[in-house]
């Protein structure tokens, strides 16, 4: 019994040839295991038991695994030790020994001119909702009785006959309300498909910062330039109704 | 060229800029400065009434009134040369206002009385003035909020039955952080009820009363 609970607590040293380097990157991830390279041989070890049997290391080329008993490695079920293990390899985590490097820029990549269409998605995510479009003749006499100090949090500017109200916390009037994420204003419950396009969008479209980018659900926008925004109260409301 | 009337440049001054101008000697008001007054007050009031939720009438007769209070009031604070025997003439007694109309006409001038009766009772707070204006003030207590006048009103639900005037006291305690009105319980359950959720973005230092039933 106890000669047999000393080999399932056996110390797995693992022998590869050192041109098989490259197709230890199927188990980089396995940061128990460490590597040493001597002139052409490469020596792993750390192994649990499961990855001593594991397919990722069984089907490595050429690799040889053994157990280490009293500095002598001794092959699978083996009674006579194969060798000698050596001593002074310098030990290092997997991910330290195997550096990533990144592809060089494909000059011959033709595929540049594709084009991404914007879309918005359903996303889960929970939001504020910090700005609400409604129609200004729906919503005008729930403005017309709203206490000033609930006003003055707020600013809106008028698109077509809808208004845009502006801020947080903002009235609870029906309508379509919308989400901030850096200068854009969605859709509540949408957001890009790829979220990275945000900045980007910007970057294009809004250069300067001066608008919000107002999103359609269909994946249209309608650049609103921030000095059309103004302070909402009762006169700003009326004299813009005279106006129009 | 005619000089432009004292009276009507006090009063302008004050609107536009809230300082106030004191002369050597108590004018009298002419019917013709009467007048200016009247228009510039009216228009200022049409200003103001952008930001009602309904429409209000001016009432010429109550703002010419209460400019004129806040007119002599004013120079009385240095000018008091013989002028308590003619105390009742400058200030007649009033009555309650009637109407919104005249609250808020009177209230374009009558809001820089709370100030000008700070100053006078540092003065002299044995003046026989300080009555008469105090009593004005609780009349036309919409313009005294802020300030430390008390107010004889004992029904607050009846004497803002009118919802424009609900409104506008309301929005002037917030204004002014008035914590004495806040503190009166039927107004203090309005602001709660106009506060919502958002109580404290509005006014942290809100205390909440209960309502004694």
């Amino acid at each position: 019994m106890a000669k047999n609970a000393a080999i399932s607590l056996s110390d797995y040293r693992a022998e590869l040839p050192h041109e098989a380097i490259e197709l230890l990157g199927a188990i980089r991830d396995w940061n128990n295991v460490q590597l040493a390279i001597e002139e052409d041989t490469i020596w792993l070890k750390g192994f649990t038991e499961e990855q001593a049997i594991a397919a990722e290391i069984r089907q490595l080329p050429g690799l040889v695994l053994y157990t280490l008993r009293d500095g002598l490695l001794f092959r699978k079920d083996a009674l006579v030790p194969a060798k000698k293990m050596r001593s002074a390899l310098l030990w290092s985590p997997l991910e330290k020994a195997l550096r990533l490097s990144w592809p060089s820029f494909n000059h011959n990549y033709f595929g540049i001119h594709e084009q991404v269409a914007v879309q918005l998605v359903q996303r889960d995510e929970e939001q504020t909702a910090f700005a609400l479009s409604a129609p200004l003749k729906e919503i005008r006499s729930t403005i017309l009785h709203t206490p000033k100090f609930k006003l003055d949090l707020l600013q809106w500017t008028l698109a077509g006959d809808r208004a845009l109200i502006l801020g947080t916390p903002l009235l609870a009037f029906p309508g379509q309300t919308y989400w901030k994420r850096d200068g854009h204003l969605l859709p509540s419950g949408l957001d890009f498909e790829f979220k990275n396009m945000s900045p980007l969008l910007q970057q294009k479209y809004n250069p300067d910062q001066s608008n919000w980018l107002l999103w359609h659900t269909d994946g249209s926008y309608l650049a609103i330039p921030k000095t059309m925004i103004k302070k909402l109260s009762l006169s700003s409301l009326r004299l813009t109704e005279n106006i129009y | 060229m005619k000089e432009t009337s004292s009276f009507f440049k006090t009063l302008s001054h004050l609107r536009k800029s809230g300082h106030i101008t004191i002369f050597t000697k108590l004018k009298t008001i002419s019917a013709q400065e009467e007048a200016a007054v009247i228009a510039f007050l009216q228009s200022e009031f049409e200003l103001e009434s952008m930001e009602y939720p309904g429409p209000v009438s001016f009432d010429a007769a109550s703002a010419l009134w209460a400019a004129k209070t806040v007119f002599y009031s004013a120079q009385l604070l240095l000018v008091r040369e013989n002028t308590i025997k003619d105390l009742a003439t400058y200030f007649p007694e009033v009555s309650k206002p009637q109407s919104l109309a005249a609250i808020l006409s009177a209230d374009l001038s009558l809001r820089f009385l709370p100030e000008i009766l700070l100053q006078l009772n540092i003065a002299d707070s044995k003046d026989p003035l300080l009555p008469v204006l105090e009593k004005y003030l609780q009349q036309f207590h919409y313009s005294a909020i802020g300030s430390d006048v008390e107010v004889a009103v004992t029904d607050w639900a009846t004497e803002l039955t009118e919802p424009l005037y609900r409104k506008l006291y309301l929005e002037r305690i917030v204004a002014k952080k008035d914590q004495q009105r806040a503190g009166i319980p039927y107004l203090n359950q309005q602001l709660h009820a106009a506060f919502g959720l958002y109580k404290n973005q509005f006014w942290q230092a809100l205390k909440t009363i209960n309502q004694v039933s």
